[in-house]
């Protein structure tokens, strides 16, 4: 049996103005899972990931890491998980360094450990020269990337990612496909929500279609997808539900 | 067509006010949260009501209602000059809606005077609280007359607009001066803080009447006007020497927003370009990478964002400088050597007047907190607290003890040097340093706590949270209240003021142990 790392269990959120953003959704996620989350805009995506990373109050339903409530242990549940969302906005008087600094300390990731990392991921995204300047300075992208190499600092059980690819180059898009494999590789597991289809039925070896907060369709991407494209399966199930 | 302009004012008074929020929200509780501060907000403002027409009256029996309307539009005047520089130039510059304004259709002007009118509308309330019951009384006392209730109203129309003008052309001055420096905040602070000094000894200077007779009083008055021309124009046709001082007035005040908003027209993408732009060469050193504790970090990065934001932290600091100038003027003018050379002061009154200190130190303490607007500054940035592996409590203490430090050991520092300069007894000193550590604790965990309570993340400028934001408003007037009552009125209460100031500190100690114990169950999520 395949070592659970994200289990949700009948999720439901309902905003205090009463928009059912989520009504009843149940996934789980194993350790080595890359799993693609689907469905328009406003089907429920961002709610759901923003609960799972303990930042949405939410009273139905129940959502695990690691076997840990996100409601009951949330701060253990935070330092095993990290999350990174779809639009980059970090503190700006920081620099790269101080910032990466300030996630590895509050992380308690060691000085050796932090180094490589560092080192490491600055390297491969190709920000490690702009480390040294004040976050204000960033693009967008140089801002993601930061992001994506803080939330890898702590080697992560959990990855947790709302539209990761938006706002990286094409090199910094291949490099963080390759990072996503090699991660899941030493057990953490993926779940990552994204438009962009093609991407989500090459890399994901799962896959979640949620449309206007239900699930209408899940598993592996062979079988969600089965003889068609990901692309036609999608458009067939927005149509029919 | 409606001009652009004023569809830019109407969209900016809806982030700024909230109104927005209180008809279309369907969420109750924001709804009766925004409810509850316009409730607080009226209700602050019916007290400077009263406090200001106490004086109006007190001034009105001495013979002065003739001058109450001039008087009062100077005070006014005086007011919003210092609370704009205090604001600094941040609502025309480096705001979060720049590059998307910037790349409408409009014309640079349509920006600065939206932006403008924004802030002569808000400065008009605060001005209206000081103007209509001066006027009302100057009415009481002199009998109603439809011409200078005419010249009133005008005056209460223009009075805001050549402050803010000034302190406008200052704050853009400062910024444009300190935009290349690393620590420009530090340094703006510094330059706002000699402007303000620089006020405070003017108005000082004019205001210190001296004199006690009537008559000798109202040339003072007559002179002292003359230092701020509008307020004598406006005192020349109030005073029957024809309406033609007003039109001078309205024109002067016109011309003087038009030609700041026709010559900042010219240069103001430039600046906002300018501040916007990093050209920042820090290279990468990995000496740098360095393990801390998570408490310090958070700490530390809470004092990098004071230490980098020229809004926050010269509003947070603003009362506390206020302090050291007085602490270190005490050295050059001491008060208690005046008091005791003028004759039939006795040594009760002087005691009195050291503990009266303590009220003025919690006033300075109490004036400015910083963390009531720590919670709101994270923005569109909280998802990073909120994904933290900490708890809430100590994420929220990091933001309290930042203003923890800064009031603390300014205020212990200033009151060391009061106790020694004004010559306090053991008594007096333990008194003022009971008041200054209960005022730093209440300021600091009060206001993270209100801030959690009342947060505003969607602000597309600092100063909407820092200046004008609900929790800081709330923090503001529990803090410097209660202190300024006890110095305005302490001297009339039938007990000693060293009783009345013991049982405020107990008061605000119990405030910040009920704080300690009500941020320890918040939760830091999004609803």
């Amino acid at each position: 049996m395949q070592n659970k790392i994200l289990e949700i269990k009948n999720f439901s959120k309902t905003y205090p103005g009463g928009k059912r953003a989520v009504d009843g959704l149940s996934l789980d996620i194993c350790a080595g899972d890359i799993y693609g989350f689907i469905g328009q805009n406003g089907a429920g995506k961002t709610t759901t990931l923003r609960a799972v990373s303990g930042i949405l109050q939410f009273d139905e339903g129940e959502i695990l890491i690691d076997g840990n409530s996100v409601k009951a242990q949330p701060v253990l549940c935070k330092s095993i998980s990290a999350y990174i969302p779809d639009n980059p906005d970090i503190y700006e008087f920081l620099t790269g360094t101080q910032y990466l600094n300030y996630i590895a300390d509050i992380f308690r990731v060691d000085q050796k450990t932090r180094s490589e990392k560092i080192v490491k991921y600055a390297d491969m995204f190709r920000i490690l020269d702009d480390l040294g300047k004040l976050v204000s300075s960033y693009s967008h992208g140089m801002k993601q990337k930061l992001v994506i190499i803080s939330a890898l600092l702590h080697s992560p059980k959990l990855l947790i990612l709302d539209e990761p690819f938006v706002g990286l180059d094409p090199e910094a898009a291949f490099k963080l496909k390759s990072v996503f494999k090699e991660i899941c590789g030493q057990g953490c597991a993926i779940f990552f929500s994204t438009h962009v289809l093609d991407v989500a039925e090459k890399l994901c070896n799962k896959i979640a279609i949620i449309k206007g907060g239900k699930l209408i369709a899940c598993g592996d991407t062979d079988e969600v997808r089965g003889d068609s494209s990901l692309e036609k399966v999608f458009m067939e199930v927005l149509e029919n539900k | 067509m409606t001009a652009k302009w004023i569809i830019l004012t109407k969209v900016h008074l809806e982030g700024v006010t909230g109104i927005n929020r209180l008809r279309y929200s369907q969420n109750k509780n924001e709804k009766r949260k925004s409810g509850l501060v316009i409730g607080f907000c009226a209700l602050c403002a019916l007290v400077l009501l009263a406090f200001v027409c106490v004086y109006a009256v007190a001034f009105a029996k001495m013979g002065l209602g003739g001058y109450l309307i001039s008087l009062s539009f100077a005070l006014a005047a005086l007011i919003t000059l210092t609370f704009s520089l205090m604001r600094g130039a941040h609502i025309l510059f480096a705001i979060k809606d720049f590059e998307s304004l910037a790349s409408l259709p409009l014309k640079k002007s349509d920006i600065l005077i939206s932006r403008l009118i924004v802030s002569y509308l808000v400065n008009i309330a605060f001005c209206a609280v000081v103007i209509i019951p001066c006027t009302a009384v100057a009415f009481v006392y002199n009998g109603f007359n439809a011409e200078i209730a005419a010249y009133a109203l005008l005056g209460l129309i223009v009075c805001p607009v050549i402050p803010l003008v000034i302190a406008d052309v200052f704050g853009t001055l400062i910024m444009v001066v300190t935009m290349n420096f690393r620590y420009k905040a530090v340094l703006q602070t510094a330059l706002y803080a000699i402007l303000l000094v620089a006020i405070m000894a003017c108005s000082f200077l004019v205001s210190s009447l001296g004199d006690t007779s009537a008559n000798e009083i109202v040339s003072t008055i007559d002179g002292g006007l003359l230092y701020y021309p509008p307020a004598w124009l406006l005192q020349q046709s109030i005073a029957g020497n024809g309406f033609w001082w007003s039109l001078i007035l309205l024109g002067a005040s016109l011309a003087v927003a038009a030609a700041f908003t026709g010559v900042l027209s010219v240069v103001y993408f430039k600046i906002n370009a300018k501040l916007v732009s990093n050209s920042d060469n820090g290279k990468f050193d990995a000496k740098r990478i360095k393990a801390g504790s998570p408490f310090a970090a958070l700490y530390k990065n809470e004092m990098s964002r004071l230490l980098s934001s020229p809004a926050y932290l010269l509003n947070s600091t603003a009362g506390l400088i206020l302090l050291i100038i007085l602490s270190i003027g005490t050295i050059f003018f001491n008060p208690v050597d005046l008091m005791g050379s003028i004759e039939g002061a006795d040594a009760a009154t002087i005691s009195e007047i050291k503990y009266m200190f303590c009220a003025v130190v919690a006033f300075s303490v109490g004036l400015t907190i910083p963390s009531s607007a720590a919670l709101s500054l994270e923005g569109s940035r909280r998802w990073i607290a909120f994904t933290l592996p900490v708890s809430p409590l100590k994420i929220l203490l990091a933001k309290a003890f930042v203003g923890l430090s800064l009031s603390g050991t300014v205020g212990v520092a200033c009151s060391a040097i009061l106790t020694i300069t004004l010559g306090m007894n053991a008594l007096q000193v333990c008194l003022m340093f009971v008041t200054v550590i209960s005022f730093s604790l209440f300021s600091s965990f009060f206001g993270i706590f209100i801030n959690s309570k009342l947060p505003k993340y969607d602000w597309t400028n600092e100063g909407q949270v820092v200046k004008r934001g609900a929790a800081s408003t709330v923090c503001t007037v529990a803090g410097m209240l209660p202190p300024l009552a006890v110095f305005m009125f302490g001297s009339v209460l039938p007990v000693s003021i060293a009783f009345v100031i013991l049982g405020m500190d107990a008061l605000y100690l119990v405030a910040t142990v009920v704080s300690i114990i009500l941020i320890s169950k918040t939760k830091l999520q999004d609803k």
